[in-house]
């Protein structure tokens, strides 16, 4: 059987190896014996989402999805790689996993992205991504599930643009959410955790009941949230910061996570975490005396009002930041 | 003209990789294909030289055409013709429901044509 190239581009445009991750998929071998890389450019469509399930993989031998250098998006979605579609975008059964710098958008209110283990040693990981969906409140944006499974879910924006849920990991085992932003539409319980789960610099908002829910006893910091949970779960966190004082925009379907010119509650408030050296779009962390919390780092200007940063692979310098002839 | 991109050599025996002539992607004539869909596409690549992304393709020939795919094109049909009619049968990753006989075909050319009815004809569901 053939193999596929690695790293192996998808590209539905034409000029990559694929012009979709099913006919990717087909290419690997059921047990791998390297890593295999897809590197997504532009907009991918699956109409009826991938499965990933069989695969035997390792830490070595992993199946990774990510934005090509140069196709990568600015932490807002529509603006980089990315793979929309339905019936679950990409439903993962595979023991080591991970989607870097992509944006996975569900169209039919069903997962964009749901992770379980195989049945071994496993780490899933979601990095550097925007993961979004209308998601009705029994599937999700992000579902990840089964026990003793190890998931890290870094710098991703994950958003529900209706009224529904946004993250279940009820019933993981490890679960790490590190520099995240959860948004819902109004609805409840958008990021429930459960006991053993880690969540630091992370914001969750728009619910209309409880941001942070949690089955058990969770760890971590430095959180944030729309209503009261933060504080009542997790210390050195904020409250009652509402995702239109804090974003851009939160106005459903044309969502921008990018921090809000003059807000500065989340700057330098952070915990540092010695896995997380950059955000979303590969600024490094930290920018000012501390991390920030969410998942944009801001670049301060010496005063108070943060610079978003603009340091993007392949993007052009805002204005500001132009060399000026004299 | 619809496309279909179909399978050729079993991925694995188990029931959740693709198979022998398992429809994997369907698009309407004109759509572009990657170098490792499209026999065409790797081979007018290797005639061209370097890719846009500065690789050097000479090396793609139609002797080392990797063949994991074939494209097969139906006649005065769309792809919404031919994904209603996959999905008119079963249910969830409907084209996996199906398969194509590529029995006699010569897969090795990478793509052929053939009408609605000799598509018909060797299109069947999967016995379960």
């Amino acid at each position: 059987m053939p193999v596929a190239p690695q790293p192996s581009t998808i590209n539905a445009g034409g000029g990559g190896d694929y012009t979709s991750i099913t006919a990717w998929k087909a290419d690997i071998p059921a047990t791998l014996t390297q890593e295999q890389d897809a590197l997504v450019v532009g907009a991918v469509t699956e109409a009826t989402g991938v499965p990933f399930t069989g695969f035997t993989t390792t830490s070595s031998n992993k199946i990774t999805i990510q934005g090509k250098s140069g196709s990568r998006h600015t932490g807002v979605s529509g603006t980089g790689a990315r793979i929309t579609g339905g019936s679950g975008v990409l439903r993962v059964q595979v023991d080591f996993f991970e989607l870097d710098w992509i944006e996975i958008a569900a169209t039919d209110g069903n997962y964009a992205v749901s992770l379980q283990r195989s049945g071994g040693t496993n780490s899933l990981k979601i990095q550097h991504s925007i993961l979004k969906s209308s998601a009705s409140v029994s599937n999700f944006v992000l579902a990840a599930l089964g026990s003793t499974s190890n998931y890290i879910i870094r710098n991703s924006i994950l958003y529900a643009t209706g009224a529904n849920r946004v993250y279940d990991a009820r019933g993981a085992g490890t679960l790490e959410s590190d520099n995240c932003i959860f948004y819902t539409q109004g609805g409840d319980f958008p990021f429930l955790n459960d006991a053993g789960h880690v969540v630091k610099n992370t914001y969750v908002g728009g619910a209309s009941n409880q941001c942070f829910w949690s089955g058990g006893t969770t760890t971590g910091s430095n959180n944030a949230g729309s209503d009261t949970t933060a504080t009542a779960q997790f210390s050195s966190s904020i409250n009652s910061i509402a995702g239109s004082t804090a974003y851009t925009s939160v106005t459903a379907t044309s969502e921008n996570f990018t921090t809000k010119t003059g807000f500065t509650t989340f700057t330098d408030v952070g915990v540092t975490i010695a896995a997380v050296t950059d955000d979303i779009i590969g600024t490094s962390r930290p920018q000012g005396s501390a991390y920030d919390i969410g998942a944009f780092e801001n670049i301060s200007a010496g005063g108070s009002t943060p610079w978003q940063s603009f340091v993007q692979d392949n993007q052009p310098l805002p204005d500001t930041r132009r060399a000026v002839a004299i | 003209v619809a496309q279909i991109l179909i399978k050729i050599g079993d991925q694995d025996a188990r029931p959740e990789f693709f198979k022998d002539g398992d429809p994997l992607v369907i698009v309407e004539d004109g759509a572009a294909w990657g170098r490792r869909e499209s026999k065409d596409v790797w081979v007018a690549e290797g005639l061209a030289g370097v890719d846009a992304d500065g690789v050097n393709r000479s090396g793609q020939t139609a002797a080392n055409w990797p063949g994991g795919f074939f494209i097969l094109r139906v006649l005065a049909t769309t792809a919404a013709q031919v994904i209603n009619f996959l999905q008119a049968n079963a249910d969830g990753i409907q084209q996996r429901a199906y398969t194509v006989d590529t029995s006699g075909i010569n897969v090795a050319s990478g793509s052929i044509s053939a009408t609605r009815a000799q598509v018909l004809a060797r299109i069947s569901l999967k016995s379960s």
